[in-house]
């Protein structure tokens, strides 16, 4: 960041110049002396202020473009200004550049004193020229002399401001008593410390203005310990200068409080940089324990190709010895096949860009190959790449096998879709082809019933008779064992089903095909379920054909058809009847194809419907139960 | 007598007799010509043999079509009888024991005017035959055959 410390300093240093010069012209005192009674700055020194104040702008800030001839022209004026002034005191000649400027009025500016450009002036110009022309400069020799110069001017100009402070006028008139004027002093200050920080980025400024513990310490420690030492110096001279103590007491008292203050200083300063330092060695603690601890892989490594730390997950995984590894090029564990790929990797992150995924495998002790997936990250300033690397050599297997087992899968269905197509074809075969012999067995059975009436005595017409009985019922078997793999067949449509409705219709229409019965039925409203809505219809068909069945012994039958709420919030639907019922002991039966729990002449039918029924939960994924008690009734309980 | 013939298409020997029993229980006494399979039918309607009926220049009333034939099955001659001007508009009623959705689907998608399903009992039988007869041969009016 470009300080705006220095051009702010050079525009001070150009404006004091020509307000001394305006002072001069038409003789304003309060301008060209601030302080009554004191020196005034000398005109020459102000133009010199001026030229100073100028090539410390065109040089600029490190941002803008650097100009070349100017500031350096400009600062070789002021050096041989001030050289040759400074010249002329050594070998004491009559220089007069100091005079060349409103010579008439210098004469008369203090009473006894003539207006010169005082000798430490004239060094501090000669500072100043030599460290502008070193400002550019590049090498650290440039920068810190440039640095030297700058303290120097700082050190003579705060001489000469203490002098002013402590009324020390050999402080700022030096030996020769040609002071230096208070304003030039204090341009003369400023000005080095415009050109400190004109290359802030760099040098002693960098370290003062820096985040680190020291600069911080600077920066608290100047501003308290400067001025309070200088206010303890004015209160010494002013505490002596007033009679209230003698030379040796001021002396005493003076040194004892800089040691308190220094002291103080000191302590304050050690506290704050041991904590400083403790919670920097924890913080190291917790990453150095973090580092060990990783699961993944933690590298450092150098362009040279060999790592410069690893963490033991490294020697964890791979088997390796943390000490052989870092001896060796990392490149010597690469697989043979990956190693081109790696290294173009390396030269890409080296390029800066940062590697977020890249696989290869290494070398473990046991001869196997790892794969490791990297995420690196290349630091230009250090030089160094740091990665983290993770294996995933399990989780590699793992993909294959399960692309393995896919394709196991794939090939399964593919078999099972060719055993379904069979099955399809296996029960269109037993529709009809099963049916066709039936239908012999009973037609020709009634023809020679029909045929032979008259020779055939009693049993064997009944025989006749229970041949055809036979075959109607195996008719009627293979329809249902025909209806139920259908339903598995089907393809499910999950909807909204309204099973009041359907129940209630179903009910209707065995009312329609027996009215003759006198059967109460209540069927609870607004029971509704996701489900298929052609195979609900197929599963309450089953259930209240079943409840219609078994109650016709009942003159009172009841069918009940509603629905609660079950232990986990599901919807349990019920059909209640009150009916023969069964034995709850052969309730694990109950629901097994062709299996009958009444006697055929008792209670008609093929055994299909509960199996029915419970094809359909467990197509939804549900469940069905039932309780019961003899000649009481029973209830079939299901969840879709 | 009535001029009006059945072809009746079916290669169980049993169905066969059967059917024929039912038609004559019912009293229906038109003649009937059998096909024992897919190829005689087609032969039967379409050939120039001795039996076919554009040799004869009548074609049948009715045509009772089981599916499930040898060679040519049943879907295939309900394809062909559909697809020749002079056929078109034969009344064909499949007569089987398959109740497969997809037979019927197809059977109604290829244009049969009926499908009707043998039950096993042969009283059921009887009476649905009764019903066929009398409805296809004496209630409805078949468009004008021109042969």
């Amino acid at each position: 960041m470009p300080s705006k410390v220095a051009p702010m300093v050079s525009w001070v240093a150009i404006l004091a110049g020509v307000l001394t010069l305006v002072g001069w012209i038409w003789d304003l005192d309060t301008i060209r002396r601030i302080l009554p009674g004191t020196i005034s700055m000398n005109p020459v020194t102000a133009l010199a202020f001026v030229l100073g104040g100028g090539s410390l702008w065109l040089h600029g800030t490190e941002a803008a473009p650097q100009p070349r001839f100017w500031p350096k022209a400009l600062a070789l004026v002021i050096l041989l200004i001030g050289f040759w002034r400074l010249m002329g005191y050594v070998f004491e000649w009559e220089v007069g550049i100091d005079q060349w400027l409103f010579a008439d009025k210098l004469a008369t500016d203090l009473a006894g004193q003539p207006n010169r450009m005082s000798p430490n002036a004239a060094l501090n110009f000669v500072f100043l020229g030599c460290g502008l022309l070193l400002m550019n400069r590049t090498s650290r020799r440039g920068l810190r002399l440039t640095e030297v110069f700058a303290l120097l001017i700082g050190f003579i100009s705060m001489l000469a401001l203490l002098g002013y402070l402590y009324q020390a006028s050999w402080l700022y008139g030096v030996v020769s008593f040609v002071p230096m004027a208070l304003p030039t002093a204090v341009v003369f200050h400023l000005l080095a410390i415009g050109l400190l920080m004109a290359r802030r980025d760099r040098g002693w400024v960098r370290l003062i203005l820096s985040e680190s513990p020291g600069g911080a310490l600077v920066r608290l420690m100047l501003p308290i310990l400067l001025p309070a030492l200088v206010l303890l110096g004015w209160l010494r001279l002013a505490g002596e200068r007033h009679g209230l103590f003698e030379a040796e007491m001021g002396t005493t008292l003076y040194t004892v409080m800089a040691i308190l203050i220094v002291w103080g200083l000191i302590w304050w300063s050690a506290r704050s940089l041991h904590r400083a330092d403790k919670a920097r060695r924890r913080m190291e603690d917790e990453l150095e324990r973090f580092f060990s601890l990783s699961v993944d892989l933690l590298c450092i490594s150098g362009k040279d190709g060999r790592f410069k730390r690893i963490n033991q997950a490294f020697s964890d995984i791979l088997g390796h010895p943390v000490e052989e590894l870092m001896q060796n090029g990392f490149m010597e564990y690469v697989h043979p096949e990956d190693k081109e790929r790696t290294l173009k990797e390396v030269e890409k992150i080296h390029s800066g860009e940062p590697s977020l995924h890249f696989e290869n495998r290494y070398l473990s002790k046991d001869g196997s190959y790892r794969w490791l997936w990297w995420k690196s990250h290349y630091l230009a300033e250090t030089g160094l790449i740091y990665a983290t690397a993770r294996d995933v050599t399990e989780q590699k297997r793992v993909q294959v096998e399960i692309r393995q087992l896919n394709e196991t899968l794939l090939e399964r269905a593919t078999q099972l879709d060719a055993t379904n197509q069979e099955l399809e074809a296996f029960s269109y075969s037993v529709s009809h082809d099963l049916r066709a012999p039936l239908r012999g067995i009973s037609g020709f059975a009634q023809a020679l019933e029909e045929h032979s009436k008259a020779v055939l005595d009693e049993t064997a017409q009944s025989y006749l008779l229970r041949v055809r009985r036979a075959a109607d019922r195996m008719g009627y078997l293979i329809d249902d064992l025909l209806k139920l793999s259908r339903l598995t067949r089907a393809e499910m449509h999950l909807e909204q089903v309204n099973l009041s409705l359907q129940a209630e219709s179903i009910l209707a229409q065995l009312k329609q095909r027996e009215p003759e019965r006198l059967v109460e039925w209540v069927v609870q409203p607004e029971i509704v379920v996701t489900a298929d809505s052609a195979l609900m219809h197929v599963l309450l068909e089953n259930l209240l054909e079943n409840a219609w069945k078994f109650t016709s012994k009942n003159p009172k039958a009841r069918i009940e058809v509603g629905q609660s709420p079950g232990p986990a919030g599901e919807k349990i639907c019920h059909v209640r009847d009150n009916g023969v019922g069964f034995d709850m002991r052969y309730a694990t039966k109950l629901f097994g194809a062709f299996q009958r729990l009444h006697s055929m002449v008792e209670f008609p039918g093929t055994g299909i419907g509960l199996a029915t029924v419970q094809r359909v939960v467990r197509r939804h994924g549900g469940r069905v139960w039932a309780d019961s008690e003899l000649n009481v009734g029973s209830t079939f309980f299901f969840v879709v | 007598m009535n001029s009006k013939v059945i072809l009746l298409v079916e290669d169980n020997p049993d169905d066969e007799e059967l059917t024929l029993m039912a038609l004559q229980k019912n009293n229906i006494l038109n003649e009937v010509v059998v096909a024992r399979d897919g190829v005689e039918a087609l032969d039967y309607l379409f050939g120039d043999g001795a039996n076919s009926f554009m040799q004869r220049r009548v074609l049948p009333t009715l045509i009772l079509l089981d599916l499930k034939l040898p060679r040519v099955d049943g879907l295939e001659v309900l394809k062909h009888i559909r697809a020749d001007d002079r056929t078109r508009t034969l009344p064909v009623v499949v007569l089987t024991s398959s109740r497969e959705d997809s037979d019927l689907m197809e059977s109604y998608a290829l244009g049969c005017n009926s499908y009707v399903r043998k039950p096993v009992d042969f009283a059921q039988f009887v009476e649905a035959t009764r019903q066929l007869g009398l409805y296809w041969l004496l209630l409805n009016e078949c468009p004008p055959v021109k042969p």
